[in-house]
């Protein structure tokens, strides 16, 4: 334990201040509605003129460039075929429905790590778990890149038609059974998992009655599975009637009911209860686990008066003191955790190419278990700290922490990691100066006394040791003192 | 390495409109989705290449802890979307149950165990030793007093277990806060990190992918001597030591669970007994939870609660007959993964006793899609240590239109009194602390301690 030093009675952090730091706030604004601070989003909210501006521009994502994300979308140029052609891949044993899941969600990774569009990642992903479609689901699968590309065209527009797409969403039809709904005999999982999950919320105190009523009115949206695997509106199979559900009610007496399922998804989404749910949902993700009654009500308040705009509500929910004061207070998921430290490590994918293990095709090994669009239920990924601060995820965390800072994930020309040497800020510094610059680089902020110390014992080096690239530090300690600073609080909190 | 799955039974699925084709993309998928660790382990192995790590054997400190060896060990599987009790435990000699199930309905003349009432699915044949030799048993008509057809609500309900509390503790927690100990190993799950419901709570649980999966980087008796073990300890114990509120609890846990468990979490098990787990896809998942749950508790750790989920059981449509669909498919691969545990872990005696649960059964009658929409009352099955089996218990309601609850069977056995006997008889707890308020009424399943 020689080799292990106590800090220095008195010692305190020597701020490198050459490396810029972005103020808290805005700090915190790219922890919450982009994929983490990273010095490149640093560098674009510095050009929009600050956190507020950068935000504002963020919520009109059509006026951002983002060159980089066509070579991102061709390395997988079978990603848009059409349901019935993935099958036929499938069926001629070229390609898998799995290695098809795995693609959309290795290209999604990317995405959230590259795009100048962080909010709209942010937010796509926000309704990927609300209105949650496994992309592994043995018949959603094959519509599930066209779902992808619906909701994020749809994530910071309205939410009324944002609800009648992802409902009738052949994807959705798909997973949710209601492809097999008809008069005869309907399934009800959709209709209720509509009620409960997307809407209104199980306390709005809707009856079995109408949650068959629900399910009623959605028959007749269909797909020809085992066929050519088209979605079509089948108005033989529609259940007509009289519908009631809450306040919802039709005669629902004509074969066609496509009217009156527009009507019914239009008349939810404006529920009062279904502004609460959003509300709530929101709160949770980018506030906090326990948002104040009043909070709710007037992110609630302003969906609802604004005809369920969601950029209006996200204005409400980022201008209100509530989110300025919840700084630090959500856990990061392993996805999250994932993107974060690939982003402040500037690691960087190449176009994979043949068949090896290229570092694009295999980050969602690199989530520690939880791969994107994969949650086994309709719920989606859970939004509570308690979900994620568990034993087992700290472990796995903490070695995907240690495998990227050491550059040992993807095999060799299928990713680029910073060179060790890059990492020095100048040719000779202090070791507590240097360690104040990669906090500056990795968290966004300055050292503390305690991570001074850590990264100390961490390396058995000495706070006033000096540093050049000859040291045995830069040439094969790196990791262990890059993973010292993501291994903490300050980059497993957002 | 290959990110695409090195085990995908590549042209396995083959054009067709019959259920067939469902089934085998159904098996394509899953084989692709079980074998990720495999693909994992593969790219770790790659990238110790080129790593400036030095090894030796360094020993590792082991933390002392106070717990009892030899302890008694309730596994509790839950069969998560409600898995439908009638396809299990086959209630043949009901009138009504054909008619109602019609094409799904299991064939009378197929069942096992089959007294006048009850029969079990054919698919769980590999456990039929066990129930003769009078180790296993089912219990119908069980679940949540009152009817709850959501999924998540009703999860949390039933893990939950204290109807009427608004504190967020789960029925296990409470069992393994009622003794003195307190270690994170007293109750494991495996199979995911998330801690389920019926975990969580103030006394320290540990939830795992696998026993694997317990190494710290960065301070691995594999690549990392003692010196860089002894520095990467100290330094996260600076960091983590003290606050940092959940999270900082479970780094902490962590590195108690490293101490405890990382010895044995490095060495490669072999089941006993001949026991074999299944390896093909249907079964792999729970073969290998339980095959990690017979080397914890051969470790011997105190370990008295492990939990389990196990698949997917929510068949909305294409619940099948006994050749296809996803009813006989996991019925297989639970039976053959159970089966195996049961024959590793049979030279313990009897400390080692399995319950399952579920969130609730399924409607009575078929729906359009030949499967099954949220219901209530369920079954649950016993085996193990303690088990008086061979035999069905509870009270049959019966299925005709009268006797159903808005098409449901109803529930006459509230599920706490079965696991109140097993918390009773296996563990020794009072069913007063563990489910607080029930008005225990034990229907004799379980031998007393």
């Amino acid at each position: 334990m020689s080799a292990v030093l106590a800090p220095a009675a008195g010692a305190t952090v020597r701020p490198y201040r050459r490396t810029r730091v972005p103020s808290e706030s805005a700090r915190h604004l790219m922890n919450r509605m982009a994929w983490g601070f990273s010095p490149t989003t640093f560098e674009q909210l510095r050009h929009d003129g600050g956190g507020t501006a950068w935000f504002h521009r963020q919520l009109d994502p059509a006026s951002i460039p983002d060159p980089r994300m066509r070579a991102v979308d061709s390395w997988w140029p079978d990603r848009m075929l059409g349901a019935n052609q993935k099958w036929q891949h499938v069926f001629a044993g070229e390609k898998s429905a799995w290695e098809y899941a795995v693609d959309l969600a290795n290209w999604t990774l990317l995405r959230r790590t590259r795009s100048t569009r962080q909010l709209q990642e942010v937010m796509t992903d926000f309704w990927s778990n609300h209105f949650h479609v496994p992309a592994i689901h043995d018949l959603a699968w094959c519509y599930r890149n066209q779902y992808d590309a619906m909701l994020r065209r749809m994530a910071l527009g309205r939410f009324d038609d944002l609800l009648v797409a992802a409902s009738l969403h052949p994807s959705m039809r798909l997973y949710l059974s209601n492809f097999e709904s008809t008069k005869d005999a309907p399934n009800e999982n959709q209709g209720r998992e509509l009620l409960e999950l997307h809407t209104v919320g199980r306390d709005a105190g809707y009856t079995e009655d109408m949650v068959k009523d629900s399910a009623r009115i959605l028959t007749g949206y269909t797909v020809a599975v085992w066929r050519d695997w088209r979605a079509s509106y089948d108005a033989s199979t529609h259940a007509t009637g009289r519908v009631q559900v809450l306040g919802f009610t039709h005669p629902n007496a004509e074969h066609d009911g496509r009217k009156v399922t527009e009507q019914y998804l239009r008349y939810l989404a404006h529920h009062p209860a279904t502004a609460r749910t959003v509300a709530t949902k929101l709160a949770l993700r980018f506030v906090s686990d326990a948002p104040s009654p009043q909070l709710i009500n007037h992110l609630a308040k302003r969906f609802r008066a604004s005809g369920t705009d969601i950029a209006v509500t996200l204005r409400a929910l980022v201008s209100h003191p509530e989110f300025a004061a919840a700084r630090g207070a959500k856990v990061r998921n392993p996805i999250e955790d994932f993107i974060a430290t690939v982003r402040v490590l500037g690691v960087e994918a190449r176009e994979p190419t043949g068949s090896g293990g290229q570092f694009a095709r295999s980050q969602i090994w690199m989530c520690q278990g939880q791969y994107p669009f994969q949650w086994p239920r309709p719920d989606g990924l859970p939004q509570h700290n308690a979900a994620w601060a568990s034993a087992s995820r700290i472990l796995n965390s903490l070695d995907m922490h240690y495998s990227l800072s050491g550059g040992w994930m993807g095999e060799q020309g299928s990713v680029r990691y910073r060179s060790r040497k890059s990492w020095l800020p100048a040719d000779r510094l202090r070791f507590d100066a240097f360690v104040d610059h990669l906090c500056r680089v990795l968290l966004g902020r300055g050292s503390s006394d305690r991570l001074v110390t850590a990264a100390c014992q961490a390396t058995g080096c000495r706070r006033g040791e000096m540093v050049d690239d000859q040291h045995q530090l830069v040439s094969w300690m790196m990791p262990r003192l890059l993973t010292a600073i993501l291994d903490t609080p300050e980059h497993l909190t957002r | 390495m290959n990110a695409s799955n090195p085990d995908d039974p590549a042209g396995d699925v083959v054009g067709s409109t019959t259920p067939d084709a469902h089934e085998s993309c159904r098996e394509f998928l899953q084989a692709a989705t079980v074998s990720r660790r495999r693909v994992l382990a593969g790219l770790a192995g790659g990238i110790g290449l080129g790593v400036a790590h030095s090894v030796f054997g360094g020993v590792f400190r082991q933390a002392v802890f106070g717990a009892t060896a030899g302890t008694n060990v309730v596994v509790v599987i839950s069969l998560r979307g409600g898995v439908d009790g009638m396809s299990v435990v086959v209630p043949h000699g009901d009138p009504a149950y054909e008619t109602l199930r019609k094409s799904i309905a299991v064939p009378s003349g197929t069942l096992l165990a089959a007294d006048n009432m009850f029969g079990l699915h054919p698919r769980l044949e590999p456990l039929l030793p066990c129930w003769q030799a009078n180790r296993m048993a089912a219990v119908h008509a069980t679940g949540l007093a009152v009817p709850n057809r959501s999924h998540f609500s009703a999860m949390e309900e039933v893990e939950d277990a204290d109807p009427g509390s608004s504190v967020r503790r789960g029925w296990i927690n409470r069992a393994i806060g009622l003794d003195g100990d307190s270690f994170p190993a007293e109750a494991v799950q495996f199979g995911s990190t998330i801690v389920p419901t019926a975990m969580t709570g103030s006394a320290p649980v540990l939830a795992t992918q696998s026993m694997q999966d317990l190494v710290l980087a960065g301070a691995n008796p594999k690549w990392d001597d003692a010196t860089w073990q002894a520095r990467r300890r100290t330094q996260l114990d600076t960091i983590w030591a003290r606050g940092g509120g959940a999270l900082g609890s479970a780094a902490r846990s962590a590195l108690a669970t490293v101490d405890q468990l990382a010895p044995t979490a490095r060495q490669t098990y072999t089941p006993h007994n001949g026991a074999t787990y299944p390896t093909d896809w249907r079964g792999r998942d729970l073969g290998e939870a339980l095959a990690n749950t017979a080397q914890l508790i051969r470790a011997d750790v105190g370990t008295e609660v492990v939990a389990i989920d196990y698949g997917s059981w929510d068949m909305h449509t294409g619940l099948g007959t006994l050749d296809w669909g996803d009813m006989q498919s996991m019925l297989t691969g639970f039976a053959s993964a159970l089966s195996a545990f049961l024959t590793d872990v049979a030279d313990l005696g009897d400390r080692v006793t399995v319950v399952t649960i579920s969130e609730f059964g399924r409607r009575a009658a078929v729906n359009g899609g030949g499967g099954l929409d949220h219901g209530w009352g369920n079954m649950m099955l016993l085996a193990g240590g303690g088990v008086k089996g061979g035999q069905y218990y509870g009270t049959w309601p019966g299925l005709d239109p009268s006797s159903l609850v808005d098409g449901d069977l109803a529930v006459t056995t509230d599920y706490r009194n079965v696991l109140g006997e097993v918390v009773v008889s296996r563990l020794n707890r009072s069913v007063a602390g563990v489910f607080p308020g029930l008005s225990y009424d034990p229907l004799g399943i379980m031998a007393a301690l």
